[in-house]
């Protein structure tokens, strides 16, 4: 059992910094978990408090059923990954691998049986009579992997492993990873900065920001269902064009025009639909606006100012009455549009986002989440 | 596809431009061989007092007292060399400073790299203002305690002896501030995962940390062994007998034990410059990176 519970785990370095609020947090067993956020948001100052080597302010952390808050490190089970490989430059691959063994003191027969192992297993049987610095980026990140492996650790904490790497190797990191977690069946609480990685990586992405939790959920859910501005604005490349507007009945005023809302939507806004005009956050993906030829009554007429082709898709940047900085639309790359185009945009109406002007919150009700409310009550009923 | 497959003509310069190269070229020579004489000039200062007391040691005594001055010596005496043995015990002092200097050297090294990893690695509340005090004592120089320190060793009964030439010196402030600079760059992540791998403190500094200090370690090796080697007025009022006669004291005694014998003393100059020449030979590029370690992103 690595259950990691997290009950109001607080950092606190002085009066006025706190780097991470109060935090309520549970891992799952065998769960692989991402905390995703911008730099200074907490993440890794929660990884460091799970790994031991940041004091607990407030609040009590559980790995297992065991409170851990003043265990040493090497007591509480866990094993991490350093961004920077943390390699001892003056061993061998196979003495860096092998030294938390010797620290336990674990007989050289069997400490030269697991080390063996964890190579055969992340392809470096090859290398152990290397130093690190003979290894390249990808190998040395593997011999960081292998000595938190041969721990056989309850909890694997990995803070940003991948950041040192090439956009090619990261790629092919990220699959050995994962690969590595439905091996070893263990608990793994990885730290990123990058969304790829977190959506691609996680099955549940909790995404911090300014040492506060917005949002723990499934990559599908925290992408299809944010629950605040920032999370909507931070997941997602190019991000989630959000602008102050106007919410009135079911329609949403876009380029200063009446845009209507679909039932996929409404049927889900946490708030009476009101013919009185209120000002909310909407935020629309690039991806729910679709070129056409013909202007109707759902389509707006913009300029276009900026043309980014990526290959698979463009994206273009046009200028709308509601923001200062162009929104950006996904459009296929066959397109032939050019810069001072005017085009026809029309807008998946029920791919509309509406946050709350004050607390920045999602006015709209996650389906999954009303479902599990809906089961819960039936069950208490 | 279309593919050029014709041959480019190699690139030729033309004359002009052959003659805008060569100016180029000859303007780069000149300016070399200025900074090459101006460094001659300078080395050649440097090195004339040294140069000079090597001549005069190889001197006869009655051509170092002529009034005619001349930087070669008519004939070579090495027979200086011999004498300055045979005047006084300089095997026993030159066996005295090396004892003296490695201890220090030795002392310095464990005190200040275990300081220095304190004070880099360990949290406690104050450190930087024990470090900044640490620092201050810098600013104290010796002269200001050495009555204090000589009444001190005095009473504890150790004067004349090694304990006395070297407990006093066996950790500086230099070392430590040195040593930590070196610290400030090493990566603290390698101790975090030392920490987790469940090593000791003391296990760290000595299979991780020093393995890894060469530079720092040549720095202070080199910095902590002359500064030994070279004492002059600790020893002088310590040490009492040619038993734990330093060879810097012994060697200044041997004008004034004889009149006669400059050219001896000379001689034992030069014999006692040797190892510290060595050492710095050897060690100034330990000794430049590790002063400048952390000065500049590696």
């Amino acid at each position: 059992m690595a259950e990691v519970k997290l009950r109001q785990v607080t950092k606190r370095y002085d009066e006025d910094t706190v780097a991470v609020k109060p935090l309520d947090l549970d891992i799952k067993d065998k769960e692989f978990i991402v905390f995703v956020g911008p730099s200074g948001c907490g993440k890794s100052t929660t990884l460091r408090m799970i790994a031991g080597l940041e004091r607990i302010s407030d609040g009590g952390l559980y790995i297992g059923r065991d409170i851990v808050n003043h265990l040493a490190p090497k007591d509480r089970d866990i094993a991490m990954v350093f961004q920077n490989y943390a390699l001892y430059p003056n061993m061998t691959i196979y003495d860096n691998i092998g030294f938390s063994l010797k620290m336990k003191k674990i007989k050289k027969s069997e400490r030269d049986e697991r080390v063996r192992e964890a190579a055969g297993i992340l392809g470096l049987s090859d290398f152990l009579d290397r130093k690190p610095a003979s290894l390249s980026g990808g190998q040395r990140q593997r011999v960081a992997l292998g000595r938190a492996m041969v721990r056989n650790p309850k909890v694997f904490l990995l803070d940003e492993p991948l950041s040192n790497l090439d956009a090619k190797l990261r790629v092919a990191m990220r699959a050995e990873i994962v690969k590595l977690h439905r091996k070893l069946e263990t608990t793994f609480v990885y730290v990123t900065h990058d969304q790829t990685e977190a959506m691609t990586m996680g099955d549940r992405i909790a995404v911090l920001n300014d040492g506060y939790l917005e949002q723990i959920d499934t990559p599908f859910n925290v992408y299809e269902y944010p629950e605040t501005k920032f999370v909507a604005e931070f997941i997602g490349s190019p991000q989630m064009n959000v602008f102050e507007t106007e919410l009135r009945g079911n329609t949403i005023k876009l380029n200063n025009k009446s845009t209507r809302l679909g039932n996929g939507v409404t049927s889900r806004l946490g708030l009476q639909l009101s013919e009185q005009a209120q000002t909310v956050y909407a935020g629309i993906r690039p991806e729910a606006f679709q070129l056409v030829d013909e202007a109707d009554a759902d389509t707006i007429s913009v300029v276009v100012e900026n043309v980014e082709n990526m290959g698979r898709d463009t994206y273009i940047s046009v200028s709308i009455a509601e923001r200062e900085i162009p929104l950006i639309a996904r459009i296929p790359s066959e397109s032939t549009v050019m810069i001072g185009d005017t085009v026809q945009l029309k807008v998946d109406g029920n791919k509309w986002h509406v946050f709350d002007r004050q607390t920045e919150r999602s006015l709209l009700r996650s389906p999954f989440k009303a479902f599990s409310q809906r089961r819960e009550e039936s069950l208490i009923s | 596809m279309d593919i050029n497959m014709e041959e480019t003509e190699p690139f030729v310069l033309d004359n002009e431009q052959l003659a805008l190269v060569r100016k180029q070229e000859a303007r780069i020579r000149i300016r070399k061989g200025f900074l090459l004489i101006i460094n001659s000039i300078v080395m050649i200062i440097v090195l004339f007092p040294l140069l000079y007391a090597v001549s005069m040691s190889l001197k006869s005594a009655s051509e170092v007292y002529s009034s005619e001055f001349s930087f070669f010596p008519e004939a070579l005496q090495f027979s200086n060399y011999r004498d300055a043995f045979n005047v006084a015990p300089l095997g026993q002092y030159i066996f005295n400073s090396f004892v003296v200097a490695l201890s220090i050297t030795i002392g310095q090294l464990i005190s200040g790299a275990l300081a220095a990893f304190s004070f880099q690695f360990l949290e406690s509340k104050g450190k930087e203002l024990i470090f900044a005090l640490v620092l201050a004592t810098l600013m104290v120089p010796g002269e200001a305690t050495i009555v204090s320190n000589y009444l001190q060793i005095g009473q504890w009964g150790w004067l004349d002896s090694y304990r006395a030439l070297i407990i006093p010196f066996l950790t500086s402030a230099t070392t430590i501030f040195l040593f930590r600079q070196f610290y400030r760059s090493f990566p603290i992540a390698l101790y975090e995962s030392a920490k987790m791998d469940g090593c000791s403190n003391i296990r760290f500094v000595f299979q991780i940390l020093l393995p890894l200090s060469k530079p720092a370690i040549g720095a202070v090796s080199v910095n902590a062994f002359i500064n030994a080697w070279n004492m002059y007025m600790w020893p002088l009022l310590v040490s009492g007998s040619d038993r734990y006669r330093t060879v810097q004291i012994g060697v200044s005694m041997m004008n004034s034990v004889d009149s006669q014998s400059i050219v001896l003393m000379l001689a034992g100059v030069v014999i006692v410059l040797v190892p510290s020449l060595i050492i710095f030979v050897f060690g100034q590029k330990s000794l430049v990176k590790g002063l400048f370690s952390g000065s500049v992103k590696g």
